[in-house]
Protein backbone atom coordinates (compact mmCIF):
# COMPACT_ATOMS: atom_id res chain seq x y z
CA UNK A 1 0.00 0.00 0.00
CA UNK A 2 2.92 2.36 1.18
CA UNK A 3 5.07 1.29 -2.11
CA UNK A 4 1.38 2.16 -4.59
CA UNK A 5 1.55 5.74 -2.49
CA UNK A 6 5.22 6.32 -3.13
CA UNK A 7 4.91 5.36 -7.07
CA UNK A 8 1.69 7.30 -7.30
CA UNK A 9 3.66 10.59 -5.82
CA UNK A 10 6.27 9.94 -7.82
CA UNK A 11 4.58 9.50 -10.90
CA UNK A 12 2.75 13.12 -10.41
CA UNK A 13 5.22 15.14 -8.80
CA UNK A 14 8.96 14.05 -10.88
CA UNK A 15 8.43 16.29 -14.20
CA UNK A 16 7.66 19.66 -11.73
CA UNK A 17 10.21 18.43 -9.10
CA UNK A 18 12.88 17.92 -12.20
CA UNK A 19 11.96 21.26 -13.48
CA UNK A 20 12.64 23.39 -10.23
CA UNK A 21 15.91 21.99 -9.71
CA UNK A 22 16.64 22.39 -12.84
CA UNK A 23 15.72 25.31 -12.91
CA UNK A 24 18.00 26.21 -9.78
CA UNK A 25 21.12 24.44 -11.25
CA UNK A 26 21.00 24.85 -14.61
CA UNK A 27 22.34 21.49 -15.10
CA UNK A 28 20.01 18.95 -16.35
CA UNK A 29 21.95 15.67 -15.49
CA UNK A 30 22.51 17.51 -12.22
CA UNK A 31 19.04 18.09 -11.63
CA UNK A 32 17.71 14.16 -12.54
CA UNK A 33 20.62 13.19 -10.17
CA UNK A 34 19.94 15.06 -7.56
CA UNK A 35 15.80 14.87 -7.46
CA UNK A 36 16.21 10.61 -8.11
CA UNK A 37 18.58 11.05 -4.71
CA UNK A 38 15.52 12.88 -3.03
CA UNK A 39 12.91 10.31 -3.93
CA UNK A 40 15.27 7.50 -3.07
CA UNK A 41 15.27 9.21 0.50
CA UNK A 42 12.13 9.88 0.76
CA UNK A 43 11.09 6.13 -0.06
CA UNK A 44 12.93 5.63 2.76
CA UNK A 45 11.13 8.05 4.84
CA UNK A 46 7.90 7.76 3.24
CA UNK A 47 6.04 7.27 6.43
CA UNK A 48 6.97 11.05 7.22
CA UNK A 49 7.22 12.60 4.39
CA UNK A 50 3.74 11.54 3.10
CA UNK A 51 2.70 13.40 6.20
CA UNK A 52 4.53 16.67 5.12
CA UNK A 53 2.54 19.26 3.97
CA UNK A 54 3.75 19.77 0.82
CA UNK A 55 6.02 16.71 0.09
CA UNK A 56 7.01 17.32 -3.62
CA UNK A 57 8.27 20.84 -1.21
CA UNK A 58 10.59 18.38 0.74
CA UNK A 59 12.50 16.65 -2.51
CA UNK A 60 12.95 20.18 -3.66
CA UNK A 61 14.20 21.14 -0.90
CA UNK A 62 16.32 17.99 0.15
CA UNK A 63 17.29 17.78 -3.74
CA UNK A 64 18.93 21.53 -3.18
CA UNK A 65 20.29 20.68 0.09
CA UNK A 66 22.10 17.68 -1.13
CA UNK A 67 23.45 19.89 -4.66
CA UNK A 68 25.24 22.05 -1.64
CA UNK A 69 27.50 19.37 -0.79
CA UNK A 70 28.18 17.46 -4.35
CA UNK A 71 29.00 21.57 -5.43
CA UNK A 72 31.38 21.79 -2.88
CA UNK A 73 32.83 18.56 -3.20
CA UNK A 74 33.16 18.88 -6.97
CA UNK A 75 34.38 23.06 -6.39
CA UNK A 76 37.28 21.93 -4.20
CA UNK A 77 37.87 18.83 -6.80
CA UNK A 78 37.95 21.29 -9.69
CA UNK A 79 40.15 23.65 -7.92
CA UNK A 80 42.92 21.30 -7.25
CA UNK A 81 42.43 20.32 -10.88
CA UNK A 82 43.07 23.51 -11.87
CA UNK A 83 39.90 24.49 -13.83
CA UNK A 84 37.23 27.12 -11.69
CA UNK A 85 35.03 27.20 -14.74
CA UNK A 86 31.89 24.63 -15.32
CA UNK A 87 31.82 24.40 -18.77
CA UNK A 88 28.17 26.06 -19.74
CA UNK A 89 27.84 23.87 -23.14
CA UNK A 90 27.90 20.79 -20.48
CA UNK A 91 25.35 22.05 -18.82
CA UNK A 92 22.56 22.74 -21.04
CA UNK A 93 19.72 19.65 -21.62
CA UNK A 94 18.70 19.08 -25.18
CA UNK A 95 14.79 19.24 -24.12
CA UNK A 96 15.33 22.66 -22.36
CA UNK A 97 15.07 26.15 -23.95
CA UNK A 98 18.86 26.98 -23.92
CA UNK A 99 17.78 30.78 -23.67
CA UNK A 100 16.17 29.91 -20.94
CA UNK A 101 18.61 28.52 -18.96
CA UNK A 102 21.33 31.19 -19.46
CA UNK A 103 18.30 33.67 -18.25
CA UNK A 104 18.18 31.35 -15.01
CA UNK A 105 21.65 31.50 -14.42
CA UNK A 106 21.99 35.06 -14.76
CA UNK A 107 19.78 35.24 -11.36
CA UNK A 108 20.86 35.05 -7.86
CA UNK A 109 20.67 31.76 -6.12
CA UNK A 110 17.87 32.75 -3.76
CA UNK A 111 15.76 34.18 -7.08
CA UNK A 112 16.13 30.97 -8.95
CA UNK A 113 15.09 29.26 -5.85
CA UNK A 114 11.86 31.28 -5.52
CA UNK A 115 11.05 30.98 -9.71
CA UNK A 116 11.23 27.29 -8.98
CA UNK A 117 8.93 27.17 -6.35
CA UNK A 118 6.74 29.76 -7.54
CA UNK A 119 6.53 28.49 -11.23
CA UNK A 120 6.71 24.61 -10.97
CA UNK A 121 5.61 23.69 -7.91
CA UNK A 122 3.31 26.46 -7.94
CA UNK A 123 3.70 26.99 -4.37
CA UNK A 124 1.95 30.17 -2.73
CA UNK A 125 4.45 32.56 -1.08
CA UNK A 126 4.10 31.22 2.56
CA UNK A 127 4.75 27.81 1.47
CA UNK A 128 8.08 28.92 -0.76
CA UNK A 129 8.88 30.95 2.71
CA UNK A 130 8.52 27.69 4.57
CA UNK A 131 10.70 25.73 2.25
CA UNK A 132 13.39 28.28 1.86
CA UNK A 133 13.56 29.21 5.88
CA UNK A 134 12.80 32.96 4.75
CA UNK A 135 10.20 35.56 5.59
CA UNK A 136 7.17 36.03 2.95
CA UNK A 137 7.97 39.22 2.27
CA UNK A 138 11.13 38.38 0.91
CA UNK A 139 10.04 35.58 -1.24
CA UNK A 140 7.64 38.03 -2.48
CA UNK A 141 10.86 40.76 -3.08
CA UNK A 142 13.13 37.91 -4.83
CA UNK A 143 10.05 36.97 -7.32
CA UNK A 144 10.03 40.43 -8.06
CA UNK A 145 13.30 40.91 -8.85
CA UNK A 146 13.29 37.89 -10.79
CA UNK A 147 10.39 38.51 -12.77
CA UNK A 148 12.01 41.77 -14.24
CA UNK A 149 15.30 40.93 -15.00
CA UNK A 150 14.01 37.24 -16.97
CA UNK A 151 11.24 39.73 -18.94
CA UNK A 152 14.80 41.82 -19.73
CA UNK A 153 16.32 38.86 -21.16
CA UNK A 154 13.43 37.47 -22.60
CA UNK A 155 12.19 40.45 -24.66
CA UNK A 156 15.93 40.30 -25.74
CA UNK A 157 15.92 36.66 -27.53
CA UNK A 158 12.27 37.37 -28.82
CA UNK A 159 14.00 40.47 -30.55
CA UNK A 160 16.87 38.74 -32.16
CA UNK A 161 14.67 35.62 -32.91
CA UNK A 162 12.33 38.30 -34.62
CA UNK A 163 15.12 40.19 -36.63
CA UNK A 164 17.02 36.61 -37.80
CA UNK A 165 13.44 35.72 -39.07
CA UNK A 166 13.47 39.31 -41.05
CA UNK A 167 16.86 38.98 -42.46
CA UNK B 1 5.09 40.80 -20.87
CA UNK B 2 3.46 41.25 -18.02
CA UNK B 3 4.42 39.09 -15.17
CA UNK B 4 2.21 35.99 -15.83
CA UNK B 5 3.45 36.19 -19.36
CA UNK B 6 7.32 36.24 -17.72
CA UNK B 7 6.21 33.18 -15.97
CA UNK B 8 4.30 31.65 -18.46
CA UNK B 9 7.13 31.84 -20.41
CA UNK B 10 9.56 30.23 -17.89
CA UNK B 11 6.97 27.26 -17.42
CA UNK B 12 6.18 26.80 -21.23
CA UNK B 13 10.13 26.43 -22.15
CA UNK B 14 10.18 23.65 -19.34
CA UNK B 15 7.22 21.70 -20.58
CA UNK B 16 9.19 18.80 -22.64
CA UNK B 17 11.30 18.27 -19.58
CA UNK B 18 10.77 14.77 -18.06
CA UNK B 19 12.45 12.40 -15.31
CA UNK B 20 13.41 9.35 -16.78
CA UNK B 21 14.82 7.59 -13.79
CA UNK B 22 11.88 4.43 -13.33
CA UNK B 23 10.78 4.09 -9.96
CA UNK B 24 12.00 0.86 -9.29
CA UNK B 25 15.44 1.87 -9.49
CA UNK B 26 15.10 4.84 -6.61
CA UNK B 27 13.01 1.66 -4.78
CA UNK B 28 15.48 -0.87 -5.25
CA UNK B 29 18.28 1.77 -4.02
CA UNK B 30 16.36 2.74 -1.35
CA UNK B 31 15.61 -1.31 -0.29
CA UNK B 32 19.61 -1.64 -0.99
CA UNK B 33 20.88 1.42 1.15
CA UNK B 34 18.47 0.07 4.28
CA UNK B 35 19.80 -3.15 4.26
CA UNK B 36 23.43 -1.64 4.67
CA UNK B 37 22.21 1.05 7.34
CA UNK B 38 20.54 -2.07 9.05
CA UNK B 39 24.02 -4.32 9.03
CA UNK B 40 26.36 -1.36 9.30
CA UNK B 41 24.00 -0.60 13.08
CA UNK B 42 24.54 -4.16 13.95
CA UNK B 43 28.74 -3.51 13.22
CA UNK B 44 28.86 -0.44 15.09
CA UNK B 45 27.07 -1.62 18.15
CA UNK B 46 30.00 -4.39 17.91
CA UNK B 47 32.47 -1.98 17.51
CA UNK B 48 31.29 0.41 20.16
CA UNK B 49 31.16 -2.46 22.69
CA UNK B 50 34.17 -3.43 21.87
CA UNK B 51 36.03 -0.01 22.42
CA UNK B 52 34.17 0.33 25.65
CA UNK B 53 35.58 -3.02 26.88
CA UNK B 54 38.77 -1.80 25.41
CA UNK B 55 38.94 1.31 27.52
CA UNK B 56 38.12 -0.55 30.77
CA UNK B 57 40.57 -3.10 30.65
CA UNK B 58 43.71 -0.80 28.75
CA UNK B 59 42.87 2.43 31.06
CA UNK B 60 44.46 2.83 34.20
CA UNK B 61 42.24 6.18 34.33
CA UNK B 62 38.31 5.91 33.93
CA UNK B 63 38.12 8.86 32.16
CA UNK B 64 40.68 8.73 29.91
CA UNK B 65 40.62 9.29 26.52
CA UNK B 66 42.14 6.08 23.88
CA UNK B 67 45.09 7.08 22.86
CA UNK B 68 47.11 9.76 24.65
CA UNK B 69 50.74 10.18 25.40
CA UNK B 70 52.43 13.16 27.61
CA UNK B 71 51.45 16.11 26.45
CA UNK B 72 50.39 14.86 23.06
CA UNK B 73 47.22 13.48 21.85
CA UNK B 74 47.33 11.39 18.79
CA UNK B 75 43.76 9.86 18.53
CA UNK B 76 42.10 7.91 15.19
CA UNK B 77 38.90 6.92 15.77
CA UNK B 78 36.50 5.77 12.77
CA UNK B 79 34.05 9.08 13.78
CA UNK B 80 37.24 11.73 13.98
CA UNK B 81 40.81 12.30 14.93
CA UNK B 82 42.22 14.67 17.30
CA UNK B 83 46.11 15.38 16.54
CA UNK B 84 48.16 17.96 18.79
CA UNK B 85 50.84 19.88 16.48
CA UNK B 86 54.31 20.54 17.52
CA UNK B 87 52.91 24.02 17.46
CA UNK B 88 50.90 23.81 20.45
CA UNK B 89 47.99 23.44 17.80
CA UNK B 90 45.38 20.67 17.93
CA UNK B 91 43.91 19.37 14.48
CA UNK B 92 40.45 18.03 14.95
CA UNK B 93 39.14 15.85 11.69
CA UNK B 94 35.78 14.40 11.53
CA UNK B 95 33.79 12.19 9.55
CA UNK B 96 30.15 13.25 9.38
CA UNK B 97 28.99 9.43 7.99
CA UNK B 98 30.25 7.96 11.03
CA UNK B 99 27.98 7.84 14.73
CA UNK B 100 30.20 10.30 16.66
CA UNK B 101 30.38 9.57 20.49
CA UNK B 102 30.30 12.97 22.21
CA UNK B 103 31.68 12.26 25.45
CA UNK B 104 34.50 10.56 24.17
CA UNK B 105 35.16 13.28 21.71
CA UNK B 106 34.69 15.86 24.52
CA UNK B 107 37.18 13.69 26.96
CA UNK B 108 40.14 14.02 23.99
CA UNK B 109 39.42 17.14 22.89
CA UNK B 110 39.96 17.86 27.07
CA UNK B 111 43.56 15.97 27.48
CA UNK B 112 44.77 18.24 24.15
CA UNK B 113 44.16 21.18 26.25
CA UNK B 114 40.48 22.16 24.73
CA UNK B 115 37.57 22.19 26.62
CA UNK B 116 34.76 21.57 24.88
CA UNK B 117 31.20 20.85 24.86
CA UNK B 118 29.49 18.63 22.73
CA UNK B 119 26.10 18.14 20.99
CA UNK B 120 24.55 16.15 18.28
CA UNK B 121 21.70 17.30 16.34
CA UNK B 122 20.93 20.03 19.55
CA UNK B 123 22.71 23.08 19.39
CA UNK B 124 23.27 25.40 21.86
CA UNK B 125 23.92 29.49 22.43
CA UNK B 126 24.37 31.58 25.42
CA UNK B 127 21.33 33.11 26.47
CA UNK B 128 23.13 36.02 27.43
CA UNK B 129 24.21 37.14 23.75
CA UNK B 130 26.95 38.97 24.75
CA UNK B 131 28.62 36.05 26.13
CA UNK B 132 29.17 34.66 22.27
CA UNK B 133 32.72 35.32 22.46
CA UNK B 134 33.10 35.54 18.85
CA UNK B 135 35.84 38.11 18.03
CA UNK B 136 38.04 35.56 20.60
CA UNK B 137 36.76 32.40 18.61
CA UNK B 138 37.81 33.54 15.52
CA UNK B 139 41.41 33.43 16.78
CA UNK B 140 41.03 30.25 18.27
CA UNK B 141 39.18 27.92 15.56
CA UNK B 142 40.00 27.80 11.56
CA UNK B 143 38.84 25.02 9.36
CA UNK B 144 38.39 23.82 6.33
CA UNK B 145 37.60 21.23 4.19
CA UNK B 146 39.65 18.10 2.69
CA UNK B 147 39.35 16.91 -0.79
CA UNK B 148 37.86 13.63 0.76
CA UNK B 149 35.42 15.99 2.06
CA UNK B 150 36.55 15.72 5.82
CA UNK B 151 36.09 18.15 7.83
CA UNK B 152 38.97 19.42 9.82
CA UNK B 153 39.10 22.49 12.12
CA UNK B 154 42.87 23.54 13.70
CA UNK B 155 42.35 24.70 17.35
CA UNK B 156 44.77 27.25 18.98
CA UNK B 157 43.92 26.27 22.87
CA UNK B 158 46.39 29.23 23.79
CA UNK B 159 44.29 32.09 22.46
CA UNK B 160 40.94 30.48 24.41
CA UNK B 161 40.70 33.17 27.21
CA UNK B 162 40.97 31.42 30.75
CA UNK B 163 37.67 29.96 31.87
CA UNK B 164 36.16 29.72 28.42
CA UNK B 165 34.87 26.41 26.42
CA UNK B 166 33.94 25.63 23.65
CA UNK B 167 30.64 25.00 22.73
CA UNK B 168 29.92 22.24 19.20
CA UNK B 169 26.68 21.40 17.87
CA UNK B 170 27.12 18.71 15.38
CA UNK B 171 24.31 17.47 12.59
CA UNK B 172 24.15 13.91 11.50
CA UNK B 173 23.45 12.59 8.30
CA UNK B 174 19.67 12.55 7.49
CA UNK B 175 18.51 14.62 10.30
CA UNK B 176 16.33 16.99 9.49
CA UNK B 177 16.90 16.48 5.54
CA UNK B 178 14.35 19.49 4.73
CA UNK B 179 15.46 21.91 6.86
CA UNK B 180 16.50 24.99 4.65
CA UNK B 181 19.57 25.01 6.34
CA UNK B 182 22.75 23.61 4.81
CA UNK B 183 24.76 23.60 8.18
CA UNK B 184 26.26 20.63 9.33
CA UNK B 185 28.26 22.03 12.75
CA UNK B 186 27.67 24.85 14.33
CA UNK B 187 30.43 26.35 16.98
CA UNK B 188 30.50 28.96 19.71
CA UNK B 189 33.13 30.20 22.12
CA UNK B 190 31.63 30.95 25.47
CA UNK B 191 32.18 31.21 29.21
CA UNK B 192 32.42 28.47 31.00
CA UNK B 193 28.91 29.00 33.48
CA UNK B 194 27.29 31.08 30.95
CA UNK B 195 23.92 29.72 30.56
CA UNK B 196 22.80 28.48 27.76
CA UNK B 197 19.71 28.01 25.44
CA UNK B 198 19.47 24.88 23.34
CA UNK B 199 17.16 24.05 20.45
CA UNK B 200 16.57 21.03 18.43
CA UNK B 201 16.45 22.56 15.23
CA UNK B 202 19.11 23.17 12.46
CA UNK B 203 19.88 26.59 13.23
CA UNK B 204 19.45 28.88 10.09
CA UNK B 205 22.17 29.86 7.71
CA UNK B 206 23.50 33.26 8.82
CA UNK B 207 21.88 35.59 6.22
CA UNK B 208 23.44 36.28 2.62
CA UNK B 209 22.72 38.55 -0.34
CA UNK B 210 22.61 35.73 -2.98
Amino acid sequence: MEHLEFEEFYQESRDACLRAVLATTGDRQLAEDLVAEAFTRAWMSWRKVSRHPAPHAWIVRVALNTRVTWWRRRRHEVALGGHDAVDPSAADGADVDPALLVALRRLPRRQREVVALRVFLDLDTDTAARTLGIAPGTVTAHLSRAVAALRGDLATVNSQEANGERQ
Amino acid sequence: MNDNDVLGAVRDAMAEVHMHTPVQELVASGRSRRRRRIAGTAVGATLATGLALTLAIDSPQVNAPPVAAGNQVHVHLAAFSVDTNPDGTVTVKMTKQESLDPEIMQRTLAQAGVPAQITINKWCRPSDASQDLEADFQKVVGDGKQPDGTSVMVITPSAMPPATKLIIGMRTDGYQPDSPSPLAVVMRLVPDDAPLTCTTDVPPKPASNS
